[in-house]
């Protein structure tokens, strides 16, 4: 005698699949902005708010109660406007500050003529253009600098012809450290460095021409010490943990549903008369799932997405569904 | 059987979810630890704009006809719609016919004269900026004075002047020598 299951709505499969979709394409999201800036010129806008520092992130802005966003209006052909961004370093294994600019938004390519002088540490990092800005500002230092102070000037020159009036130009500003050695770049003819070529014993400040090293970009930085590792291998064994639970929880209630099942018809099969249909059992809430409490503390350590609540209501609705009542077992003749 | 195909389906989904979940867990922390980002940096460039008696011109043609002694006085306005202050001046261009040479023309704001001397002789290249300044949405009347000599022969009959006027404007800002791009 075959055993029933609830056959489930057409509704419920695809709300998973759409779940998972919108997942995936999150992480892709997210994994396309970790990659990090390719040209300074392109269009794609990255955040629109200031990171908040913390106590235990290895930078921190200092200019909490300054303005340090330009602002720009109205500018002609000669105009100049300098601020000052301090960056603070809290982490004493830091090697170096990396500094990018991404091009955000710009009309009438104002970035080609839009000048920009970038000064940390004393020494002058950049001056030119906006638009032949290299990636990344690399600025080598030993692990005691407390705080670095960038000095950043956007300016106009005069020979700025007629056709850049009205043009605008939206820029962001990102900083990250780097905790990798010092990598000598190759000689001119583009041979690899000397072995006996050791990194200069001063801080001293490089400029990276090369589109990026790997140690300086953005998904590297806390990776090469190992303690850094720590505070992702909790977030992920927090999430596998909570994916253990829910397939524990999932093969348990299946466990629960044969063997319930089985007795159900072992009780046919013994009574003699055959016993009145059941009622339809009421379909209960979700929080009152016999599941148990464990559900609830898997939503508590849940994941980060709204696609999980999805999923697990899709799953109580489904196993506590109304039941086909059994059909009644043949009489045999005496 | 259905339903076993079904279940399965299902605890493959979940667990596809799942590990998805996990990677972007592992990802969004990735991308904002350790990073200082000042965004939204805006910058926008001015511009330099005039109107100059809203396109109409000044004299039309065949309004008069000049006689030896005849001064004609016409006026116009100019308007600054630039966001800033600005330095102009207004010349002729395209300038023809046989009374370009002989017609006197002054530009005069009020009482003082700013430009004066015939059609060919007030080109772009050869007059200077006013010596004051357009302030932003200003907008004065000037006057333009066409006078035929006295003194103009017989053989400036029946003779013509054809002319665009024209103005331009420079920013004052960051522009000490009052130079004209």
């Amino acid at each position: 005698m075959s055993h029933y299951y609830d056959a489930p709505k057409r509704s419920r499969a695809p709300l998973i699949t759409v779940s998972t979709i919108v997942m995936a394409i999150l992480l892709v999201i997210s994994l396309y902005l970790l990659a990090g800036r390719e040209n300074p010129t392109g269009s794609s806008t990255i955040g629109g708010s200031v990171i908040p520092s913390g106590p235990n992130e290895l930078i921190s802005d200092k200019n909490e109660d300054g303005d340090v966003r330009f602002v720009l209006g109205n500018m002609f052909p000669g105009d100049r406007e300098t601020k000052k961004i301090v960056i603070g370093i809290e982490d004493k294994g830091v090697k170096a500050l990396c500094f990018g600019i991404n091009v955000a938004a710009e009309s009438a390519n104002f970035s080609e003529v839009m000048g920009i002088t970038v000064v940390a540490g004393g020494e002058t990092l950049y001056d030119g253009t906006v638009k032949n800005l290299p990636q990344i500002l690399r600025l080598e230092f030993d692990g005691d600098v407390e705080e670095i102070e960038y000095e950043i000037s956007f300016y106009l020159d005069t020979s700025v012809g007629n056709e850049y009036q009205r043009a605008t130009l939206t820029l962001d500003f990102d900083w990250w450290v780097a905790h990798t050695d010092y990598v000598a770049p190759p000689v001119e003819d583009g041979t690899p460095p000397v072995e006996d070529e050791t990194p200069p014993e001063k801080p001293t400040i490089t400029i990276d021409l090369t589109g990026g090293k790997d140690d300086c970009v953005p998904w590297c930085i806390g990776i090469c010490p190992w303690c850094a590792l720590l505070p992702l291998a909790a977030v992920a064994a927090i999430a596998l943990i909570v994916a253990l639970i829910f397939l524990i929880l999932l093969l348990a209630r299946k466990k629960k549903k044969k063997e319930e099942e089985r007795a159900h018809r072992r009780m046919m099969r013994d009574l003699a008369p055959p016993p009145p249909p059941p009622a339809p059992a009421p379909v209960p809430a979700p929080k009152k799932s016999t599941g148990g409490g464990g559900y609830g503390w898997a939503i508590l350590f849940g994941t980060l997405s709204i696609g999980s609540s999805a999923v697990l209501s899709s799953i109580l609705k489904q196993t506590h569904k109304p039941k086909k009542p059994p059909k009644p077992p043949k009489r045999k003749k005496k | 059987m259905a339903a076993r195909k079904h279940s399965r389906r299902m605890t493959v989904g979940i667990i596809l979810f799942i590990v998805i979940a996990i990677l972007l867990c592992i990802t969004t922390f990735a991308l904002i630890y350790s990073m200082i980002s000042v965004d939204s940096h805006i910058f926008e460039a001015g511009y330099v704009k005039l109107d100059l008696n809203g396109g109409v011109p000044v004299i039309e043609v065949d309004e008069f006809i000049f006689e030896p002694g005849m001064t004609v006085v016409k006026e116009f306005y100019l308007e600054n719609l630039s966001t800033w202050d600005v330095y102009y001046k207004i010349y002729f261009a395209n300038t023809e016919g046989e009374l370009a040479d002989i017609l006197q023309i002054t530009i005069a704001d009020g009482e003082k004269i700013l430009y004066e001397g015939t059609a060919t002789g007030l080109t772009r290249e050869s007059v200077k900026a006013a010596d004051d300044e357009l302030a932003i949405g200003e907008k004065r009347i000037l006057t333009a004075t066409f006078h035929f000599p006295k003194e103009a022969g017989n053989e400036t009959q029946d003779r013509t002047l054809y002319f665009d006027l024209c103005a331009d404007a420079t920013q004052t800002k960051n522009n000490p020598e009052r130079l004209f791009y």
